[in-house]
Protein backbone atom coordinates (compact mmCIF):
# COMPACT_ATOMS: atom_id res chain seq x y z
CA UNK A 1 0.00 0.00 0.00
CA UNK A 2 2.89 2.57 1.05
CA UNK A 3 4.64 1.33 -1.95
CA UNK A 4 1.69 2.43 -4.48
CA UNK A 5 1.31 5.46 -2.68
CA UNK A 6 4.59 6.12 -3.40
CA UNK A 7 4.37 5.29 -7.19
CA UNK A 8 1.83 7.20 -7.38
CA UNK A 9 3.51 10.14 -5.93
CA UNK A 10 6.36 9.65 -8.30
CA UNK A 11 3.95 9.53 -11.05
CA UNK A 12 2.44 12.63 -10.53
CA UNK A 13 5.76 14.46 -10.13
CA UNK A 14 6.52 13.58 -13.49
CA UNK A 15 3.77 14.24 -14.70
CA UNK A 16 4.07 17.89 -13.35
CA UNK A 17 7.27 17.98 -15.14
CA UNK A 18 5.22 17.57 -18.52
CA UNK A 19 6.16 13.48 -19.39
CA UNK A 20 3.49 12.19 -21.69
CA UNK A 21 4.32 8.42 -20.48
CA UNK A 22 3.55 9.55 -16.75
CA UNK A 23 0.15 10.67 -17.95
CA UNK A 24 -0.84 7.99 -19.87
CA UNK A 25 0.21 5.72 -16.72
CA UNK A 26 -2.16 8.02 -14.63
CA UNK A 27 -4.71 7.66 -17.23
CA UNK A 28 -4.61 3.98 -17.16
CA UNK A 29 -4.68 3.84 -13.71
CA UNK A 30 -8.30 5.82 -13.09
CA UNK A 31 -10.05 6.05 -16.57
CA UNK A 32 -12.23 3.10 -15.79
CA UNK A 33 -13.29 3.63 -12.42
CA UNK A 34 -13.91 7.42 -13.64
CA UNK A 35 -15.39 6.47 -16.77
CA UNK A 36 -18.20 4.46 -14.86
CA UNK A 37 -18.63 7.18 -12.36
CA UNK A 38 -19.82 9.19 -15.42
CA UNK A 39 -21.35 6.71 -17.18
CA UNK A 40 -23.82 5.58 -14.00
CA UNK A 41 -24.33 9.78 -13.89
CA UNK A 42 -25.02 10.85 -17.29
CA UNK A 43 -26.48 7.57 -18.83
CA UNK A 44 -24.69 7.84 -22.20
CA UNK A 45 -21.12 6.57 -23.26
CA UNK A 46 -20.16 9.74 -25.67
CA UNK A 47 -21.35 12.01 -23.18
CA UNK A 48 -19.07 9.86 -20.13
CA UNK A 49 -16.25 9.83 -22.49
CA UNK A 50 -16.44 13.78 -23.18
CA UNK A 51 -16.42 14.15 -19.59
CA UNK A 52 -13.40 11.64 -18.63
CA UNK A 53 -11.46 13.58 -21.26
CA UNK A 54 -12.62 16.75 -20.50
CA UNK A 55 -11.67 15.98 -16.38
CA UNK A 56 -8.14 14.24 -17.08
CA UNK A 57 -7.49 18.03 -19.01
CA UNK A 58 -8.68 19.69 -16.41
CA UNK A 59 -6.67 17.34 -13.65
CA UNK A 60 -3.66 17.29 -15.48
CA UNK A 61 -3.53 21.16 -16.22
CA UNK A 62 -4.50 21.98 -12.45
CA UNK A 63 -2.01 19.24 -11.30
CA UNK A 64 0.07 21.79 -9.83
CA UNK A 65 -3.01 22.92 -7.02
CA UNK A 66 -3.34 19.84 -5.50
CA UNK A 67 -1.73 19.57 -2.27
CA UNK A 68 -1.83 16.19 -0.97
CA UNK A 69 -0.60 13.91 -3.80
CA UNK A 70 -1.54 11.02 -2.14
CA UNK A 71 -5.53 12.01 -2.80
CA UNK A 72 -5.20 12.21 -6.56
CA UNK A 73 -7.91 9.63 -7.12
CA UNK A 74 -10.56 11.61 -5.21
CA UNK A 75 -9.78 14.74 -6.38
CA UNK A 76 -9.76 13.44 -9.55
CA UNK A 77 -13.38 12.03 -9.08
CA UNK A 78 -14.54 15.78 -7.72
CA UNK A 79 -13.55 17.15 -10.56
CA UNK A 80 -14.94 14.13 -13.12
CA UNK A 81 -18.66 14.45 -10.77
CA UNK A 82 -18.89 17.93 -10.96
CA UNK A 83 -18.28 18.03 -14.61
CA UNK A 84 -21.18 15.33 -14.65
CA UNK A 85 -23.38 17.33 -12.66
CA UNK A 86 -22.52 20.78 -15.12
CA UNK A 87 -23.74 19.06 -18.02
CA UNK A 88 -26.74 17.94 -16.73
CA UNK A 89 -27.63 21.45 -15.51
CA UNK A 90 -27.18 22.42 -19.22
CA UNK A 91 -29.18 19.47 -20.10
CA UNK A 92 -31.87 21.18 -18.08
CA UNK A 93 -32.05 18.91 -15.84
CA UNK A 94 -33.44 20.28 -12.76
CA UNK A 95 -33.21 19.02 -9.56
CA UNK A 96 -36.22 21.06 -8.12
CA UNK A 97 -37.69 20.94 -4.92
CA UNK A 98 -40.01 17.84 -3.89
CA UNK A 99 -43.31 17.95 -1.88
CA UNK A 100 -41.78 16.68 0.90
CA UNK A 101 -45.41 15.20 1.65
CA UNK A 102 -44.51 12.36 -1.59
CA UNK A 103 -41.79 11.50 0.78
CA UNK A 104 -43.75 8.20 2.36
CA UNK A 105 -43.95 7.34 -1.39
CA UNK A 106 -41.08 5.60 -1.03
CA UNK A 107 -41.35 1.95 -1.96
CA UNK A 108 -39.87 -0.58 1.13
CA UNK A 109 -36.61 -1.28 -0.15
CA UNK A 110 -35.48 -3.41 2.53
CA UNK A 111 -36.61 -6.78 1.60
CA UNK A 112 -33.48 -8.86 1.34
CA UNK A 113 -30.78 -8.82 -1.16
CA UNK A 114 -30.13 -11.92 -3.27
CA UNK A 115 -27.18 -12.30 -4.57
CA UNK A 116 -27.07 -10.15 -7.74
CA UNK A 117 -24.87 -9.45 -11.14
CA UNK A 118 -22.87 -6.19 -10.29
CA UNK A 119 -23.36 -5.27 -13.79
CA UNK A 120 -26.90 -5.97 -13.92
CA UNK A 121 -26.94 -3.08 -11.05
CA UNK A 122 -25.17 -0.81 -12.84
CA UNK A 123 -27.75 -1.07 -16.13
CA UNK A 124 -30.08 -0.53 -13.98
CA UNK A 125 -28.69 2.49 -12.20
CA UNK A 126 -28.29 3.90 -15.42
CA UNK A 127 -32.05 3.35 -15.94
CA UNK A 128 -33.01 5.49 -13.48
CA UNK A 129 -34.56 9.00 -13.88
CA UNK A 130 -31.56 11.49 -13.89
CA UNK A 131 -32.69 13.43 -10.91
CA UNK A 132 -33.08 10.63 -8.46
CA UNK A 133 -29.80 8.57 -9.91
CA UNK A 134 -27.61 11.67 -9.57
CA UNK A 135 -28.69 11.85 -5.77
CA UNK A 136 -28.47 7.74 -5.07
CA UNK A 137 -25.04 7.72 -6.84
CA UNK A 138 -23.75 10.46 -4.98
CA UNK A 139 -25.04 9.30 -2.00
CA UNK A 140 -24.92 5.65 -2.27
CA UNK A 141 -21.76 4.91 -4.38
CA UNK A 142 -19.65 8.00 -3.46
CA UNK A 143 -20.43 8.37 -0.48
CA UNK A 144 -21.66 12.10 0.19
CA UNK A 145 -24.08 12.63 3.40
CA UNK A 146 -27.36 14.09 1.92
CA UNK A 147 -26.17 17.83 3.23
CA UNK A 148 -23.12 18.02 1.31
CA UNK A 149 -25.57 16.18 -2.23
CA UNK A 150 -28.01 19.19 -0.87
CA UNK A 151 -25.37 21.75 -1.59
CA UNK A 152 -23.82 20.15 -4.36
CA UNK A 153 -27.01 20.32 -6.63
CA UNK A 154 -28.40 23.37 -4.50
CA UNK A 155 -31.63 21.44 -3.18
CA UNK A 156 -32.70 21.11 0.30
CA UNK A 157 -31.28 17.69 2.30
CA UNK A 158 -35.03 17.16 2.83
CA UNK A 159 -35.40 17.22 -1.58
CA UNK A 160 -31.95 14.70 -1.38
CA UNK A 161 -33.68 12.90 0.89
CA UNK A 162 -36.66 12.46 -0.64
CA UNK A 163 -35.12 11.28 -3.87
CA UNK A 164 -32.62 9.49 -2.67
CA UNK A 165 -35.70 6.80 -1.06
CA UNK A 166 -37.27 6.94 -4.45
CA UNK A 167 -34.68 6.16 -6.54
CA UNK A 168 -33.32 3.43 -4.35
CA UNK A 169 -37.05 1.84 -4.28
CA UNK A 170 -37.17 2.26 -7.75
CA UNK A 171 -33.86 0.65 -8.21
CA UNK A 172 -35.17 -2.26 -5.55
CA UNK A 173 -38.30 -2.76 -8.38
CA UNK A 174 -36.33 -3.32 -11.08
CA UNK A 175 -33.68 -5.50 -9.66
CA UNK A 176 -36.74 -7.70 -9.04
CA UNK A 177 -37.23 -10.44 -11.64
CA UNK A 178 -33.74 -9.91 -12.52
CA UNK A 179 -31.76 -11.27 -9.79
CA UNK A 180 -29.99 -14.63 -10.62
CA UNK A 181 -27.98 -17.30 -8.37
CA UNK A 182 -24.78 -18.68 -8.61
CA UNK B 1 -30.73 2.63 8.49
CA UNK B 2 -29.12 1.44 5.86
CA UNK B 3 -31.13 -1.67 3.85
CA UNK B 4 -29.85 -4.59 2.16
CA UNK B 5 -29.41 -2.43 -1.17
CA UNK B 6 -27.79 -0.03 0.27
CA UNK B 7 -25.56 -2.27 1.97
CA UNK B 8 -24.61 -4.39 -1.57
CA UNK B 9 -24.34 -1.26 -3.34
CA UNK B 10 -21.31 0.18 -0.60
CA UNK B 11 -20.22 -4.02 -1.02
CA UNK B 12 -20.11 -4.21 -5.18
CA UNK B 13 -19.16 -0.52 -5.48
CA UNK B 14 -16.23 -1.48 -7.53
CA UNK B 15 -17.09 -4.63 -9.15
CA UNK B 16 -19.85 -2.35 -10.31
CA UNK B 17 -17.45 -1.14 -12.66
CA UNK B 18 -18.21 -2.76 -15.77
CA UNK B 19 -17.68 -0.45 -18.30
CA UNK B 20 -14.69 0.52 -20.64
CA UNK B 21 -14.08 3.59 -22.50
CA UNK B 22 -12.61 3.80 -25.72
CA UNK B 23 -8.72 4.69 -24.22
CA UNK B 24 -6.97 5.12 -27.37
CA UNK B 25 -9.89 7.86 -28.73
CA UNK B 26 -10.05 9.49 -25.15
CA UNK B 27 -5.87 9.57 -25.08
CA UNK B 28 -6.06 11.06 -28.55
CA UNK B 29 -8.12 13.85 -27.21
CA UNK B 30 -6.66 14.53 -24.09
CA UNK B 31 -3.32 14.44 -25.17
CA UNK B 32 -5.07 16.69 -28.44
CA UNK B 33 -6.54 19.11 -26.02
CA UNK B 34 -3.33 19.34 -23.45
CA UNK B 35 -1.05 20.09 -26.71
CA UNK B 36 -3.59 22.94 -27.11
CA UNK B 37 -3.37 24.20 -23.58
CA UNK B 38 0.92 23.85 -24.52
CA UNK B 39 0.38 25.77 -27.28
CA UNK B 40 -2.02 28.44 -25.99
CA UNK B 41 0.55 28.66 -22.81
CA UNK B 42 3.53 28.96 -25.13
CA UNK B 43 1.96 31.54 -27.07
CA UNK B 44 0.98 33.67 -23.94
CA UNK B 45 4.43 33.15 -22.89
CA UNK B 46 5.71 34.93 -26.05
CA UNK B 47 3.07 37.44 -26.13
CA UNK B 48 4.37 38.25 -22.63
CA UNK B 49 7.66 38.29 -23.65
CA UNK B 50 7.45 40.07 -26.50
CA UNK B 51 5.22 43.08 -24.18
CA UNK B 52 8.27 42.89 -22.16
CA UNK B 53 10.70 43.79 -24.42
CA UNK B 54 8.54 46.26 -25.80
CA UNK B 55 8.17 47.86 -22.75
CA UNK B 56 11.67 47.83 -22.22
CA UNK B 57 12.37 49.41 -25.29
CA UNK B 58 9.42 52.27 -24.84
CA UNK B 59 11.66 52.68 -21.22
CA UNK B 60 14.57 52.72 -22.93
CA UNK B 61 13.70 54.98 -25.73
CA UNK B 62 11.77 57.42 -23.01
CA UNK B 63 14.86 57.61 -21.02
CA UNK B 64 17.15 58.45 -24.56
CA UNK B 65 14.78 61.18 -25.67
CA UNK B 66 14.84 62.73 -22.24
CA UNK B 67 18.73 62.49 -22.22
CA UNK B 68 18.87 63.76 -25.69
CA UNK B 69 15.97 66.78 -25.04
CA UNK B 70 18.12 66.98 -21.91
CA UNK B 71 21.42 68.16 -23.69
CA UNK B 72 19.69 69.71 -26.37
CA UNK B 73 17.88 72.24 -24.10
CA UNK B 74 21.41 72.76 -21.82
CA UNK B 75 22.79 73.60 -25.41
CA UNK B 76 20.02 75.26 -26.41
CA UNK B 77 19.06 77.06 -23.34
CA UNK B 78 21.94 79.15 -22.84
CA UNK B 79 22.76 77.11 -19.61
CA UNK B 80 25.85 75.85 -21.58
CA UNK B 81 29.44 76.72 -19.71
CA UNK B 82 32.51 76.68 -21.45
CA UNK B 83 33.66 74.10 -18.82
CA UNK B 84 30.94 71.78 -20.77
CA UNK B 85 32.76 72.31 -23.97
CA UNK B 86 36.79 72.11 -22.85
CA UNK B 87 38.20 71.27 -19.37
CA UNK B 88 40.87 73.73 -19.60
CA UNK B 89 38.43 76.70 -21.25
CA UNK B 90 36.34 76.18 -18.06
CA UNK B 91 39.27 76.17 -15.51
CA UNK B 92 39.98 79.61 -17.45
CA UNK B 93 36.93 81.18 -17.23
CA UNK B 94 36.86 79.98 -13.54
CA UNK B 95 39.55 81.82 -12.87
CA UNK B 96 38.45 84.98 -14.71
CA UNK B 97 35.27 84.81 -12.38
CA UNK B 98 37.17 84.74 -8.97
CA UNK B 99 38.70 87.67 -10.31
CA UNK B 100 35.99 89.86 -11.11
CA UNK B 101 33.59 88.34 -7.68
CA UNK B 102 37.36 89.27 -6.02
CA UNK B 103 36.93 92.73 -7.38
CA UNK B 104 32.86 93.44 -7.19
CA UNK B 105 33.65 92.36 -3.61
CA UNK B 106 35.94 95.61 -3.14
CA UNK B 107 33.60 97.51 -5.58
CA UNK B 108 30.57 96.58 -3.12
CA UNK B 109 31.89 98.30 0.02
CA UNK B 110 32.15 101.70 -1.70
CA UNK B 111 29.97 104.41 -0.73
CA UNK B 112 30.50 106.36 -4.32
CA UNK B 113 27.75 105.46 -6.49
CA UNK B 114 26.48 108.93 -7.18
CA UNK B 115 29.66 109.62 -8.69
CA UNK B 116 29.50 110.99 -12.07
CA UNK B 117 32.24 108.69 -13.29
CA UNK B 118 31.98 105.62 -11.09
CA UNK B 119 27.57 105.50 -12.62
CA UNK B 120 29.35 105.38 -16.22
CA UNK B 121 31.71 102.62 -15.59
CA UNK B 122 28.67 100.28 -13.73
CA UNK B 123 26.62 101.38 -17.10
CA UNK B 124 29.31 99.91 -19.23
CA UNK B 125 29.94 97.01 -16.73
CA UNK B 126 25.56 96.38 -16.83
CA UNK B 127 26.06 96.67 -20.87
CA UNK B 128 28.73 93.91 -20.52
CA UNK B 129 26.36 91.93 -18.57
CA UNK B 130 24.00 92.24 -21.49
CA UNK B 131 27.05 91.49 -24.30
CA UNK B 132 27.78 88.18 -21.84
CA UNK B 133 24.41 86.99 -21.26
CA UNK B 134 24.06 86.76 -25.10
CA UNK B 135 26.93 85.56 -26.05
CA UNK B 136 26.27 82.70 -23.28
CA UNK B 137 22.74 82.20 -25.17
CA UNK B 138 25.24 82.06 -28.75
CA UNK B 139 27.40 79.29 -27.04
CA UNK B 140 24.24 77.03 -26.49
CA UNK B 141 23.53 77.56 -30.06
CA UNK B 142 26.31 76.72 -31.78
CA UNK B 143 28.49 74.64 -29.50
CA UNK B 144 31.86 75.44 -29.85
CA UNK B 145 32.85 79.11 -31.42
CA UNK B 146 36.07 80.17 -31.33
CA UNK B 147 34.49 83.48 -31.94
CA UNK B 148 32.20 83.38 -29.37
CA UNK B 149 34.45 82.15 -26.36
CA UNK B 150 37.24 85.00 -27.63
CA UNK B 151 33.50 87.53 -27.23
CA UNK B 152 33.06 85.84 -23.40
CA UNK B 153 37.03 86.27 -22.23
CA UNK B 154 36.86 89.51 -23.53
CA UNK B 155 33.78 90.93 -21.79
CA UNK B 156 35.53 89.10 -18.96
CA UNK B 157 38.54 91.32 -19.18
CA UNK B 158 36.85 94.28 -19.74
CA UNK B 159 34.36 94.40 -16.92
CA UNK B 160 37.93 93.12 -14.76
CA UNK B 161 39.60 96.97 -16.26
CA UNK B 162 35.80 98.61 -15.65
CA UNK B 163 36.15 96.86 -12.25
CA UNK B 164 39.59 98.40 -11.75
CA UNK B 165 39.18 101.59 -12.95
CA UNK B 166 36.20 102.16 -10.26
CA UNK B 167 38.49 101.05 -7.47
CA UNK B 168 41.09 103.16 -8.97
CA UNK B 169 38.45 106.67 -8.91
CA UNK B 170 37.28 105.21 -5.48
CA UNK B 171 41.06 105.58 -4.24
CA UNK B 172 41.25 109.26 -5.82
CA UNK B 173 38.13 110.27 -4.05
CA UNK B 174 39.45 109.05 -0.83
CA UNK B 175 42.62 110.11 -1.40
CA UNK B 176 41.65 113.62 -2.24
CA UNK B 177 38.91 113.61 0.75
CA UNK B 178 42.31 113.09 3.02
CA UNK B 179 44.19 115.82 1.98
CA UNK B 180 40.76 117.59 2.41
CA UNK B 181 40.72 116.60 5.67
CA UNK B 182 44.81 117.22 6.03
CA UNK B 183 44.27 121.19 5.46
CA UNK B 184 41.32 121.63 7.48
Amino acid sequence: MEETININRRVIERCLEGDIKAQFQLYKQYSKAMYNVASRFLNNKMDAEDILQESFVTAFNRLGELQNRDAFGSWLKRIVINNCISLQRKRKIQFEEIDEQRHGEAVDADEGMPEVDPAMVHRAIKELPAKGRTVLVLRALEGYSHKEIAETLDITVSTSKTQYSRALALLNEKLKGKVYVD
Amino acid sequence: MSTELEKYLIVQREAMDVESPDDQGIWEGIRKDLHLADARTEKKRILIRIRNIAAVVIIVLSVGYMINDLLVERWSGGELTLADIDRELGEKENEYRALVSFKLEEVGSFNHVDNLIIAELFEEIQKLDTIYEQTLKDLGELGYNEQVIHTIFDTYEKKIYLLELIILENNKIRNYETDENLFL
